[in-house]
């Protein structure tokens, strides 16, 4: 059995520890398994793949630099996650807002259709245009609770806030894509969904 | 349950966050309100649009080079390089720099502390820097890189117990040690000494318990909550805390220091224009260094000096009121606080004071200004010396050959012992 292949079935905290001692085919596995979900993240934070690029890799340089730091070796996707978040906070960058016209919205179809690719376009634009409206604490508190699909004490773990602090920013953020994502999921119940 | 209450609850319902009694109570509530059903129906739309529609991956081909793009990256962020030639550079040229200043104490140029602390911080990035270019170097012929040495070393039990070890000593003497010294005498050695001594001493802890956390494990910073610690505003208050009064005193000190250290450089110009014959610009140089300087305790060499130049051109009238002027200066000095004088200024202050009294004929008065004078340093070899030196000036012949004595037989190998054994042979 190649080394690879040996790290490929051991838990994260078991490829901490062999980070700790200095294995860098432990290292590689944890990257392999976090890199993907990590740049997900990264670019639903930023909306540009270079940004999104160079913070996901700056965030497991930053993980193996301070590695030995980490108390539950378990929780390393978690860790670096609030590592990342961090770095995103620090780098928080502004896009343009450019409005979605009424006009712009279209009834759905197959989805096999130039129609249907179009209006997915749209959609997602809507949708990260909305994201990336919010102030940057609560595009984190969204983002991890409705794309990582966390809980609300294991984001107040990640953000370094009590919890009350990630209701709060949450109930801000949902009143706020609510009002932004009205049309489209007016349409989306009108045509039976999308 | 009210809509109300539902509605607040709908996030936590869709993601799976309530308990078993607050959620059948929900589900009742779902069941007879089509108006809730709706909420709820557009939150887990909601859910989906952001977790499917808010990012995307790359195409493939971004992968696969990634591992070599961030090996590069971390190639660059380990600096271990550096660290092998800092970390021994410093602790070398500090050292160095405690022989140094031991063997050369007594001579007739001792190295003053600041310059060998200068000294040790220029070694130790001399040899980081170094050590960094032959290392690459070093590396390259040797086909691998600062990770893989990075590994070898932190994979080696004792390897990994000496550079803990280097970074202890580092710490504790390098920081701590010296580190707290440069604070306290040149860093604020104008302010009260319960600031300069206190924020000493908060150096050398600081530094001692990081010294002690570094050998004891990896971190560098005493954990005081994981929370706080990947807090951004956590680091910058405390960052702050530590820079922004480090920054005050400096400023502070600088700014002391500029308000007070002139009339010496002034007086020395003043000498080299009247030694070239130019009087005039002398008197003029004194007189405006008195009108600007005046509340420096080197303002007093400046009065001495005018009076001086006042008697050797026949206006002893005028040189007498300039002593006099001086005298007041001096009372006047001593009235406000001087907590902000450093060791030198306290001395210029007296031994001009006592220059000064002598002139205007009140002898205890100088004879007081010379003991408290004394009594600043009694173990300092200069301080005795100039006193003996001040008391010969005055006339006092026996009290100057006694001080000239405690210098010789006190700091025998000093060059104040030298001048101090011509001075007496000179009075004898």
């Amino acid at each position: 059995m190649s080394e690879a292949d040996r790290q490929s079935k051991l838990a994260d905290a078991e490829l901490v520890g062999g980070v700790r001692s200095g294995s860098a085919a432990a290292f590689d596995e944890l990257v392999e398994r976090h890199r993907k979900r990590l740049y997900r993240l990264a670019f639903a934070m930023t909306q540009d793949h270079d940004m999104a690029d160079d913070l996901s890799q700056e965030a497991f340089v930053q993980a193996f630099k301070q590695i030995r730091q980490l108390k539950n070796p378990e929780s390393f996707g978690p860790w670096l996650r609030k590592i990342l978040v961090n770095l995103c906070a620090r780098r928080a960058v502004a896009k343009p807002h450019v409005p979605l016209m009424e006009s712009d919205l279209v009834e759905a179809e197959a989805p096999d259709t130039p129609h249907a690719a179009a209006e997915r376009g749209i959609v997602r634009r809507s949708v990260r245009d909305a994201v990336s409206e919010l102030e940057p604490t609560e595009r984190a508190v969204v983002l991890l609770y409705y794309m990582e699909g966390l809980k609300q004490a294991e984001i107040a773990d990640v953000l370094g806030c009590p919890v009350g602090t990630v209701w709060s920013r949450l109930s801000s953020a949902r009143t706020k894509l609510r009002g932004r994502l009205a049309g489209l999921m007016d349409v989306a119940e009108d045509c039976g969904g999308l | 349950m009210t809509c109300s209450e539902v509605f607040d609850l709908i996030p936590k319902y869709c993601n799976g966050e309530l308990d078993e009694e607050v959620r059948r109570q929900v589900e009742e509530h779902l069941a007879e309100c089509p108006k809730c059903r709706t909420e709820v129906g557009r939150e887990e739309l909601m859910q989906r649009l952001i977790a499917e529609e808010s990012s995307e991956d790359p195409p493939d081909e971004y992968w696969e080079d990634y591992r070599t793009r961030l090996r590069s990256r971390l190639r660059g962020a380990t600096g271990i390089l550096w660290r092998m030639g800092c970390l021994p550079g410093c602790l070398m040229g500090l050292i160095g720099s405690v022989l140094v200043f031991v063997l050369m104490r007594h001579s007739p140029h001792p190295p003053s502390v600041f310059a060998l602390a200068i000294g040790v911080v220029i070694i130790g990035a001399a040899m980081g820097l170094l050590m960094r270019r032959v290392g690459k170097r070093a590396l390259q012929r040797l086909q691998t890189d600062e990770l893989s040495l990075r590994r070898l070393i932190f994979s080696n039990r004792s390897y990994r117990f000496a550079v803990r070890v280097a970074h202890f000593l580092f710490l504790l003497l390098v920081g701590g040690v010296l580190g707290a010294y440069m604070f306290s005498a040149f860093l604020t050695d104008r302010l009260p000494p319960a600031v300069s001594y206190g924020g000493a001493a908060a150096i050398l802890i600081v530094y001692t318990i990081a010294a002690f956390s570094r050998l004891r494990s990896s971190e560098l910073i005493p954990n005081l909550t994981a929370q706080n610690r990947q807090s951004p505003l956590w680091k910058r208050l405390v960052a702050a805390a530590l820079v922004l009064p480090f920054l005050g005193c400096l400023a502070w000190n600088r700014s002391i220091a500029a308000a007070v250290n002139p009339p010496l450089k002034i007086s020395m110009e003043a000498d080299k224009a009247y030694e070239r014959g130019d009087r005039a610009s002398a008197i003029s140089m004194l007189q405006s260094c008195i009108q600007r300087y005046g509340k420096s305790p080197r303002v007093l060499m400046c009065y001495k000096d005018l009076g001086d130049i006042y008697g050797k051109m026949g206006n002893k009238a005028e040189a007498k009121k300039v002593y006099r002027d001086g005298v007041r200066a001096y009372e006047r000095l001593i009235a406000y606080p001087t907590f902000h004088y450093n060791f030198r200024d306290r001395r210029m202050l007296l031994e001009n004071a006592a220059g000064l009294y002598h002139k205007v004929g009140q002898d205890q008065r100088a004879r007081e200004a010379l003991r408290t004078m004394l009594e600043l340093a009694p173990k300092n070899a200069e301080n005795v010396y100039f006193t003996a030196e001040h008391y010969a000036e005055m006339g006092d012949k026996e009290e100057a050959k006694r001080l000239y004595t405690v210098v010789i037989l006190k700091f025998p190998g000093s060059m104040w012992a030298q001048f101090a054994r011509s001075d007496l042979r000179r009075m004898r």
